[in-house]
């Protein structure tokens, strides 16, 4: 009785051990696939476990309960990315690439400039000494995945929380707007 | 019959093994990762004091100033001070051993209570929450305090609060 109950147990860990290996590999070729298909803004804590957004799931530490994280995962090696929209009404907002190596330069609401229409205007490039633009996210050279971070902090409740569009190479990728 | 009943013992097996590993994984493997990963960091995080980090683990923003301890509240209250920093917002916050957040661990500056001095004075206990300026740390007795300082206007002007833990007796 015994002996095969180890045996159950031992040939039952073999079986676990394959199944997780063919679920980690599914998904590591999901998340693979899913980069630059389709992006879209997700809240990147409250969403993690919606089936719809699986890929897009990761280990999120240090969240901090009054901020909102809304992110997009993108592929840098397609050509500049640029973040387009209104500031959220909110105590403090920033936008920021990740995973930058140096440090994780933001533009926020601080340091954000908006045009006269009270639109901002943020690239993210690899090559900003060529670019014309004014509010510029130096991207690592060698990056081809990343993603943009939308903080949003002490959000005013009365009013609906707004996401900017996103463009890559004078192309829609994500459409902003209220939600 | 007996194909069945093996197929059946198998899976159950696995079920039994599976589950051992993921609770073994989250509450053995993944914080002792999170530990040795903060010992062998430079900020070698302590128990009666603040140390500025760079944020760089927690994905942090340039535009933040980062101070983080340890807290343990099996033995002792801790009790925290600090002054009132000048920046757009700040808030301090308790989180477990896998870094994730813990219900009734965060106070900012809206909801902090601050004293006529610009003087803040916030305790971690395990008791009921409801109290104001309190870091409920009932279900997780370790872990990690983070000061998050976003915008201050001179970063190096922003100091780490005090902590100072009390024994229970």
């Amino acid at each position: 009785m015994l002996a095969e109950m180890l045996a159950a147990l031992w040939q039952g860990g073999l079986i676990f051990v394959g199944l997780g290996l063919l679920f980690a590999a599914g998904y590591g070729l999901v998340y693979m696939l899913s980069w630059g298909n389709s992006p879209h803004w997700f809240e990147g804590f409250r969403d993690r476990f919606k089936l719809r957004y699986l890929p897009d799931n990761r280990f999120w530490p240090w969240i901090h309960q009054d901020t909102q994280y809304w992110v997009v995962r993108l592929r840098f090696d397609k050509g500049p990315v640029v973040v387009e929209g209104t500031p959220s009404p909110c105590r403090y907002w920033s936008i920021s690439y990740y995973p930058a190596h140096e440090h994780n330069f933001s533009i926020d609401s601080k340091s954000v400039r908006l045009d006269d229409e009270g639109q901002f205007r943020v690239t993210l490039s690899k090559d900003l000494e060529d670019s014309e633009e004014e509010q510029l996210i130096q991207v690592d050279r060698d990056a081809k995945r990343g993603i943009i971070e939308l903080r949003i902090t002490l959000h005013d409740i009365e009013k609906s929380v707004v996401l900017p569009s996103v463009y890559q190479n004078d192309e829609l990728l994500v459409e902003g707007g209220q939600v | 019959m007996s194909v069945l009943l093996w197929v059946v013992t198998r899976l159950v097996g696995a079920v039994v093994v599976g589950g051992v590993f993921l609770v073994l994984a989250y509450s053995v493997i993944l914080p002792a990762i999170v530990k040795t990963g903060y010992r062998l960091s430079k900020e070698g995080l302590e128990l009666d004091r603040f140390k500025l980090t760079g944020g760089e683990q927690a994905s942090g923003s340039e535009d933040a100033v980062y101070y983080a301890a340890l807290y343990d509240c099996r033995k002792a209250v801790t009790k925290i001070t600090g002054s009132v920093p000048d920046a757009v917002y700040w808030m301090i916050g308790i989180y477990d051993s896998r870094l994730q957040r813990i219900p009734g661990g965060h106070l900012n500056d809206a909801t902090v209570e601050v004293t006529e001095g610009g003087q803040f004075h916030l305790v971690i206990q395990s008791l009921p929450g409801n109290l104001s300026n309190t870091l409920e740390c009932r279900r997780h007795r370790t872990g990690l305090i983070i000061y998050r300082v976003f915008l201050p206007v001179d970063k190096d002007q922003v100091a780490p609060p005090t902590i100072q833990r009390i024994p229970i007796k």
